[in-house]
């Protein structure tokens, strides 16, 4: 499968607002490749990273070091993190804008934009103002404006953001939809579980980092790991690093998870090294707990 | 280019701003009517140049209000990150805005022209008497050059929108260089003027030289007085004033775009 983009050892650096404003690293080195026809996404914390590099993907920014690859050929969807349009346009105009920035002619525009419009949910609010929009309208009219030219390269920065539980579903459907098309998407998301449904690849940032990169194989394997509790001990803790293996601390314990195929190897380590095992159970390892495990280590 | 400056007449064409700063003119020429017979003799002078001011503080204001507005809100409601992840060149945004923003002060300057011309006309026909020197092609000739300088202006508020994050520094730059512009021909000639004895500081005369040729000079768009009397330029000044303007707008706007090419939008 080919590449559509491609981002080596990307690095930025922004200095904070101010005279004196100190340097901070945003993106410390942050490798990912997104391949034609998948749906991959970005999660993290807030502060992660995630949006920096889509913005340094998509030329906002310029990285301070690295390279970024786009795809020449791929005409690009964007949906900006919490989008905020022109007050006094209509839902027609903007789509207007988006198609004609493509050099779509107006017939075809007039087709697409009832085409977007009814793909979104938006139909009866084409003539209407943006500034008597709500967030959750906002967004879908932001959707629809990225999708109006068929891209090949969907990038949504939030797609679920302000949206009720339908508007989540339609996001959701879209996206798949999109795939079906043939486009590749590579969106940023704070909600896990559609994530984990979605996704081909999951890229988990963290403090500017690829913490890790998830498959969604990676992901069904992780459905059936085991969950080993151990008593919460520094000790412990650099042991499970060291063998780099997926844990989360949960107050006094932590809980260790490991695939099916590393479930021998691991225990043998665990006995190796005198760690009390407090009990070893079936897990209901998500994305969520992955997620978590890698993210929220404050208890060690 | 297109898009972006149809988007922009459009957002900025509806503006509420706008149709307010109309109003205002609209009552500052209807008080022309009442003001001018304050000044017997004069009527027809007082009347050109108070519908004269009155379109040119409201181009003032839209420039103030409106072009600001419009360019600071892109950056600042990040609007700018959909705009660019379009096939569009910066230096496309930065001309785009800009003939936007020009269609709007047009059309602008074009309902403020009718309007005070049939309050002229009133005044005309009501005082024709004192409407001897009145001549509609030097009043035409005043509000093209003020439309000329309120472009400039809009050159220079999309060169600092480009500079600056906020849109109040953009105004308070903006308004600066039109007090400066406004002035330093005056101050210039106050200077030539002057005794070696009573005279400014060298380094105040070379400040004023560099400022002097930095900053455009806002006033030698002013036609109002000229045009009150009835008088039109020669064409050789008229090509010469345009020619100075629009190399100056030129420049502002390559500036501009030189300078937005480069900037980060986080």
């Amino acid at each position: 499968m080919s590449t559509i983009v491609e981002i080596e050892n990307l690095k930025k650096t922004i200095k904070k607002p101010g005279l004196r404003g100190s340097q901070v690293k945003v993106l410390k080195g942050i490798s990912l490749k997104v391949e034609t026809g998948s749906i991959t996404a970005i999660i993290g914390l807030n502060g992660a990273g995630k949006s920096t590099t889509i913005k340094t993907l998509l030329g906002f920014i310029r990285p301070t070091s690295g390279r970024v690859e786009l795809d020449a050929t791929a005409c690009i969807g964007y949906l900006p993190e919490n989008p905020y349009y022109y007050d006094y346009l209509t839902l027609r105009e903007l789509l207007w804008f988006s198609a004609k920035s493509f050099v779509i002619s107006g017939c075809e525009f007039r087709r697409k934009a009832e085409q977007v419009a009814e793909r979104v949910g938006m139909t009866a609010h084409l003539d209407q103002r943006l500034r008597s929009f709500s967030k959750g309208m906002t967004q879908r009219a932001g959707i629809a404006a990225a999708i109006i030219h068929d891209p090949g390269l969907v990038i949504f920065d939030e797609p679920m953001s302000g949206l009720d539980p339908l508007g989540r579903k339609m996001v959701f459907d879209l996206i798949k939809d999109l795939q079906s098309c043939g486009s590749t998407v590579l969106f940023c998301s704070h909600i896990l579980s559609d994530v984990e449904r979605l996704c081909d690849r999951v890229v988990i940032l963290h403090e500017g980092r690829v913490a890790k990169v998830l498959s969604h194989q990676d992901l069904l394997l992780a459905h059936k790991a085991t969950e080993i509790l151990l008593h919460h001990r520094p000790k412990v803790v650099d042991l499970l690093q060291r063998y780099k293996l997926d844990y989360k601390v949960d107050g006094a314990l932590i809980s260790c998870f490991a695939e099916a195929n590393r479930f021998d190897e691991t225990l043998k380590v665990l006995s190796a090294e005198g760690v009390d095992i407090v009990t070893i159970r079936a897990s209901a390892a998500t994305l969520e707990n992955i997620f978590y495990a890698i993210v929220d280590k404050k208890g060690e | 280019m297109w898009p972006i400056a149809k988007i922009t007449f459009l957002e900025g064409f509806r503006s509420q701003v706008l149709y307010g700063i109309f109003l205002f003119a609209l009552f500052v020429m209807v008080m022309s009517i009442v003001f001018s017979n304050f000044f017997m003799q004069d009527i027809g002078k007082v009347a050109v140049d108070f519908n004269l001011s009155a379109i040119s503080f409201a181009g003032l204001l839209i420039c103030l209000s409106v072009s600001i507005n419009l360019i600071s809100k892109d950056l600042d409601k990040k609007t700018i990150h959909f705009v660019l992840s379009k096939p569009i060149s910066r230096t496309s945004y930065v001309f785009g805005k800009f003939f936007g923003i020009s269609l709007i002060v047009l059309f602008a300057y074009l309902i403020l022209t009718v309007l005070s011309g049939l309050v002229l006309m009133y005044l005309k026909y009501d005082s024709a008497q004192y409407f001897g020197m009145f001549s509609w092609a030097a009043y035409l000739q005043a509000i093209y050059f003020d439309l000329l300088k309120i472009s400039l202006l809009n050159g220079i508020i999309i060169l600092f929108s480009t500079v600056t994050t906020s849109s109040f520094l953009t105004m308070l730059l903006s308004i600066s260089i039109y007090v400066v512009g406004q002035t330093i021909s005056a101050v210039v000639g106050f200077i030539q003027l002057q005794t070696t004895d009573t005279g400014f500081a060298t380094c105040t005369q070379k400040i004023i030289d560099v400022v002097k040729y930095l900053v455009p000079n806002f006033s030698a768009f002013d036609f109002k007085v000229i045009s009150a009397h009835g008088m039109l330029v020669t064409p050789g000044e008229f090509f010469s004033f345009t020619a100075y303007g629009l190399c100056y707008l030129l420049l502002v706007l390559l500036a501009a775009a030189g300078i937005f090419s480069r900037k980060e939008f986080l």
